[in-house]
């Protein structure tokens, strides 16, 4: 999307006249990118539904409010990352346990999951990352799947560029060598 | 040699079918809804009704507050504890009575005839008249033995009020 067209959609979004219209655009372009970053965050489908729908009911809510000091997509990204992160804390304290082990139970759950096609090595990735620290598993799932730069990923992440790159590359370190362990 | 990280290009999850073909929809009824819920409320309550309810609930606090009778869980102990000796005195002193007249009737002179004669059971006219039943008053060998004049008498003489005596 073209700074124009982003420009022109947020000032659509913003009016009372247009809000319907320009939302349902915005939902169009942008659902099925969101539903991927949650899902590598909370792993189950329901559960990234659940997070998907609440976090377009905020940006609806709260478009008013967006300055427009970054892109669109960033500010929406940031909001569905806090939501996934919001609701697995959520979830680890309503099932009285720690935010590592209901991430533990869900990579397990993975293996009898309907919506988890992977082969082994798959599998076995996801096992990986889940080892590593949230901010770290935040930075590899963007960089490693999504292909996004470092410079959206500090847009996003609201983190160095420098500390981005310092912490994906011990992540990827981590990960090899879980995945080339005998 | 050095190690590298796999190329892995997909996590392996999938979504159900059509899933995406519905979100849109799903999300725009789910912000609808909430539109319509936080709109004003469509319940409405009689002019002043919460200041008048205010009040009233307050006079109500005041009179209850005067009504009340606070009574002491320690008093309520002490009054249980009483009831409870008092129990064991009163079973003490059946058991003593009860083991008496046991031993009263274990004597061959002691009668329910005795128990009246000696007023421990307190007999009125009616209480004798529900006692006779139709055989006994049938009964030819009583009858028999008694003499009407003497029956006269002793009716005249023992009975406060004469009117069986009309009958």
């Amino acid at each position: 999307m073209t700074l124009i067209a982003e420009q022109e959609l947020i000032h659509k979004l913003k009016s009372e006249n247009y809000k319907q219209g320009a939302f349902r655009e915005l939902l169009k372009l942008y659902q099925e990118r969101l539903y991927w970053h949650i899902r590598k965050i909370v792993l189950n489908h329901d559960d990234t539904d659940d997070v998907l729908q609440n976090t377009f009911i905020k940006i609806y809510n709260n478009i008013d409010g967006f300055k427009e000091e970054s892109k669109l997509y960033s500010w929406m990204y940031r909001i569905a990352t806090n939501e996934a992160i919001t609701f697995l804390n959520q979830k680890a304290k309503r099932n009285n346990t720690t935010i590592e082990k209901e991430q533990e139970m869900a990579i397990n759950n993975l293996e009898s999951d309907v919506y988890f096609e992977g082969d082994e090595i798959q599998l076995k990735l996801q096992k990986a990352i889940a080892t590593l620290p949230e901010k770290q598993q935040l930075v590899f799932n963007m960089k490693y799947f999504d292909d996004h730069t470092y410079e959206e990923l500090s847009e996003i992440l609201e983190t160095s560029v420098g500390a981005l790159k310092s912490s994906y590359h011990l992540a990827v370190k981590k990960i090899t060598a879980y995945l080339t362990e005998d | 040699m050095k190690k590298e990280l796999p190329h892995i290009k997909s996590p392996g999850f999938k979504v159900p079918k059509n899933y995406f073909e519905t979100l849109e929809e799903q999300i725009l009824d789910k912000i609808a809804l909430q539109e319509v819920a936080s709109g004003e409320n469509p319940f409405q309550v009689p002019a002043g009704y919460f200041e008048s309810n205010a009040e009233k609930a307050f006079a109500k606090a005041i009179q209850s507050d005067k009504t009340v009778k606070v009574i002491p869980l320690h008093k309520k102990k002490f009054v249980r504890y009483a009831a409870a000796v008092a129990a064991v005195v009163l079973i003490a002193v059946s058991i003593f009575q009860f083991q008496d007249l046991n031993q009263n009737s274990a004597d061959e002179s002691f009668t329910f005839s005795t128990l009246i004669e000696s007023d421990f059971i307190d007999l009125s006219l009616i209480d004798f008249e529900y006692l006779l039943t139709d055989e006994m008053l049938d009964n030819e060998m009583i009858l028999s033995s008694l003499n009407k004049d003497e029956i006269e008498d002793y009716l005249m003489n023992e009975l406060d009020d004469t009117y069986l005596l009309y009958d």
